[in-house]
């Protein structure tokens, strides 16, 4: 009845344990990275994100960073239109090609700072992130539900400005415009914010990437993110398609539908078990949250 | 099924690329590279062919943590075997010479996964193999340098191996037309992972097929058994490109037999044991810690265990740590990331707990690798949990999963694993803290010397009172 010989079953007994010694590591552990790049933009710097970019030549005056943003709000839709946009509700997907995963995805975001998104991809489930304007949470079923610490709510609540662009565009603040790029193949004003890097295409005016310094749970992370195929939806335009490279790997989000305030105070609830976390905290008058990638003196067994 | 056979001649290849620390030669076990096969006339073929070397050759050389290892070197590895790869007539040959390109590299996590076996291939799921129910464990033959005796070190109750009679401290001297101690890679590196791999094939069989497996009792005469191995029951969880895989985890109290045997008088202790590092055994660990939070101590039996998702490790180990510790670090090119753990403080019906503070003993083997490794090293080192068993695979750097473009799929390492005092655990592996190594004396003698030492070890530790809410709403298994 056996018909195979003990090489044949070494080898495919080798097979299955071969396959499972994948730590998956950075495919899985960094479900927080730039999911939301289409409308706000995130955060703070440190670390050299890719392979510089390369300067083009400049003709005539460089134009401000003010100009830039300008130009870009006028872009999406003006000012009018942004103005009069008080929530977002995006669906979508996001996919992880390398590792043939692809799942559901959506985006919540009202103003003037709470997102919520959701994903649920096969064979890993739900994973969802939040900031609700104070807290900021994660529940992913890897790392089991988190409060996040300072560091990344500061980030957090940078990319849940629902009026980033509005306020941009009317007060650049410390926004500087380094130089015209190639990004992506396509000339690019690349504008330093806060040490990232903000690319909006020459011609158009839409922002076409960002370069950046992502905090997560597990440390600093250099991420590209590249944003393509702008649609309209109702009298705004927005990134469909962004694609996030970070440490080697690939990830596609894509909304396909948005539907504007629409949003509901239920996306940003705390589930119970983040509920029952920031109650103990309070009751024990705990300072904010330690940042996760702190590490913990060594204890004694 | 025999479908599969020929493109797994390949994957041997590539396990030795695997195993075979800087060989050619891919280990006893695996077959030979082809020889000289007739080269592919087809330009297709040989377009596809060449595709998928350089594809898999500039994947190593782009995203390899260590770019002198990838250096001129690799560059004389494409120059050799590029045309190799190209002139290569079928699947089978394409691999081979693949399989010759990854071992170069001698380091874990990297290989080629056939198409044929990943989670979307059709048939896949029957490709399990039947189970024995014992885990052999291979241990050098005092006076003989190259021989190996093949022990049994486990048998799970009700299992085909245990109706068959076969119990732990037993030597297995043949099983079927094979003799177990033969033919097996020597060395101390990832050479072990390799015995424990081809342990645990020895170890099973066409589901319904019958063996006869000739054992030897400690201190008895040798006598055949007969063991019919059984189909894989436990359910199955896809991930990815991973080939469908058993994944179960199983908790419970020892009971009064155990804790009088190991001397943990009324000690209530608590055991959970899983296969993998996959999803589906996530949630029911955290439901198994609603419980056993009340216990005097906790055992976590990795043994076996090869590893799977690395994030999962930060999850389970912030059930023990109060404050997020790092259990290690993976470094890539230009980037360090921690593998720091979450500190649990919910129960699964949303009760806010304090993470487990009792004692922590953790169960390994020669066959306990990558995530499991990267948790029992790193809690280890944290001074939060003792070790117990066997020292552990070495087979632990993060690795993602890449499609070829001859629809395989490339496994491949993209960063090294230290502990945070920079030691590394490939080809190292986690040492445990047993006061000495386990002999065949102890399998006969304890039944399971690990879970005993682990027992008696939380038996000697001070008893401190530990609130934690036991949750209402969780019942006992």
């Amino acid at each position: 009845m056996n018909t195979m010989n003990t090489t044949d079953r070494i080898a495919r007994s080798s097979a299955r344990t071969l396959l499972a010694t994948a730590a998956l590591a950075a495919l899985l552990g960094l479900p927080a990275v730039a999911q939301d790049a289409a409308p706000a933009a995130p955060a703070a710097p440190k670390m050299p994100a890719a392979p510089a970019l390369k300067e083009l030549p400049v003709e005539g005056q460089k134009p401000s960073a003010k100009d830039v943003f300008a130009k870009h709000l006028e872009a999406t839709g003006g000012k009018a239109a942004w103005e009069a946009k008080k929530s977002m509700v995006a669906t979508g997907a996001i996919e992880i090609p390398a590792a043939q995963l692809k799942g559901a995805m959506k985006t919540t975001a009202a103003a003037p700072d709470r997102v919520a998104v959701n994903m649920e991809l096969p064979g890993i489930g739900t994973t969802s992130q939040c900031f609700d304007g104070t807290v900021g949470w994660s529940m992913d079923p890897m790392r089991g539900p988190a409060i996040m610490g300072e560091k990344e709510v500061e980030q957090m609540k940078r990319d849940a400005n629902f009026l980033r662009d509005l306020q941009m565009a009317n007060d650049p603040g410390t926004a500087e415009v380094a130089g015209l790029v190639e990004f992506e193949g396509t000339p690019c004003w690349h504008v330093k914010v806060d040490g990232n890097s903000y690319l909006y295409a020459k011609d158009t005016g839409l922002m076409k990437g960002i370069r950046m310094t992502a905090a997560t749970p597990m440390g600093d992370l250099p991420v590209t993110v590249l944003m393509e195929e702008y649609k309209d939806f109702g009298d705004v335009k927005m990134a469909t398609r962004s694609t996030t490279k970070v440490m080697g790997q690939v990830q596609v989000m894509s909304f396909e539908a948005v539907e504007w305030n629409a949003a509901k105070d239920e996306a940003f609830a705390m589930p119970a078990e983040i509920k029952a976390m920031k109650d103990a905290s309070k009751d024990a008058g705990a300072p904010a949250e330690k940042d996760a990638a702190a590490p913990a003196p060594k204890a004694a067994p | 099924m025999n479908a599969v056979l020929p493109s797994l001649a390949g994957l041997a290849v590539a396990m030795g690329a695997l195993l075979a620390a800087g060989r050619d030669d891919a280990g006893a076990n695996a077959p030979a590279p082809a020889a000289t096969p007739s080269p592919a006339a087809d330009p297709a073929v040989r377009a596809r062919n060449a595709e998928t070397f350089d594809a898999v050759w500039t994947i190593v050389r782009d995203s390899h943590w260590d770019p002198e290892r990838v250096g001129a070197s690799w560059d004389a590895v494409r120059d050799e075997l590029l045309p190799k790869a190209e002139a290569a007539p079928d699947q089978d040959a394409l691999r081979a010479v693949l399989g010759q390109a990854l071992a170069r590299l001698g380091q874990s996590h990297f290989a080629i996964i056939p198409g044929e076996l990943s989670s979307a291939a059709p048939g896949a799921a029957e490709l399990l193999e039947g189970r024995s129910g014992a885990t052999l464990w291979f241990t050098p033959r005092a006076g003989e340098p190259a021989a190996w005796d093949a022990i049994v070190a486990a048998v799970e109750p009700g299992s085909p191996a245990e109706s068959a009679g076969i119990a732990p401290g037993m030597r297995v001297l043949r099983i079927g037309d094979r003799e177990p101690g033969t033919r097996l890679p020597a060395g101390d590196g990832l050479e072990r992972y390799q015995r424990a791999n081809t342990a645990a094939a020895l170890a099973s069989g066409e589901p319904g097929s019958k063996a006869t497996w000739r054992v030897e009792p400690m201190g008895g005469e040798a006598r055949d058994v007969e063991v019919t191995y059984a189909a894989d029951g436990r359910p199955q969880a896809k991930f990815a490109s991973l080939p469908p895989m058993p994944t179960e985890l199983t908790w419970r109290h020892l009971d009064e037999t155990e804790r009088e045997r190991w001397g943990a008088g009324d000690r209530e202790i608590g055991l959970i044991a899983f296969n993998i590092w996959l999803i589906p055994v996530a949630r029911p660990f955290d439901k198994a810690m609603d419980t056993l939070r009340a216990a005097d101590g906790i055992v976590i039996d990795l043994r076996g265990n090869p590893g799977g998702i690395g994030a999962m490790a930060m999850g389970i180990a912030g059930h023990f740590t109060a404050e997020p510790a790092s259990l290690g670090e993976m470094r890539t090119r230009d980037t360090t990331l921690s593998f720091t753990t979450n500190p649990r403080r919910a129960s699964t019906s949303g009760v806010a707990v304090e993470p487990y503070a009792g004692p922590l003993a953790i169960l390994v083997d020669d066959a306990s690798a990558s995530t499991t490794e990267i948790f029992a090293g790193g809690m280890q080192h944290l001074g939060r949990a003792r070790v117990f068993g066997r020292r552990t695979a070495g087979a632990a750097l993060p690795a993602m999963m890449t499609p070829l473009p001859n629809g395989d799929v490339f496994l491949h390492a993209f960063a090294d694993y230290r502990l945070p005092d920079g030691t590394a655990l490939e080809a190292t592996g986690v040492r445990p803290d047993n006061a000495r190594p386990y002999d065949r004396a102890d399998y006969s003698r304890e039944g399971d010397p690990a879970l005993a030492e682990a027992v008696r070890w939380i038996a000697s530790q001070r008893r401190t009172p530990r609130p934690g809410p036991k949750d209402p709403q969780t019942p006992s298994p």
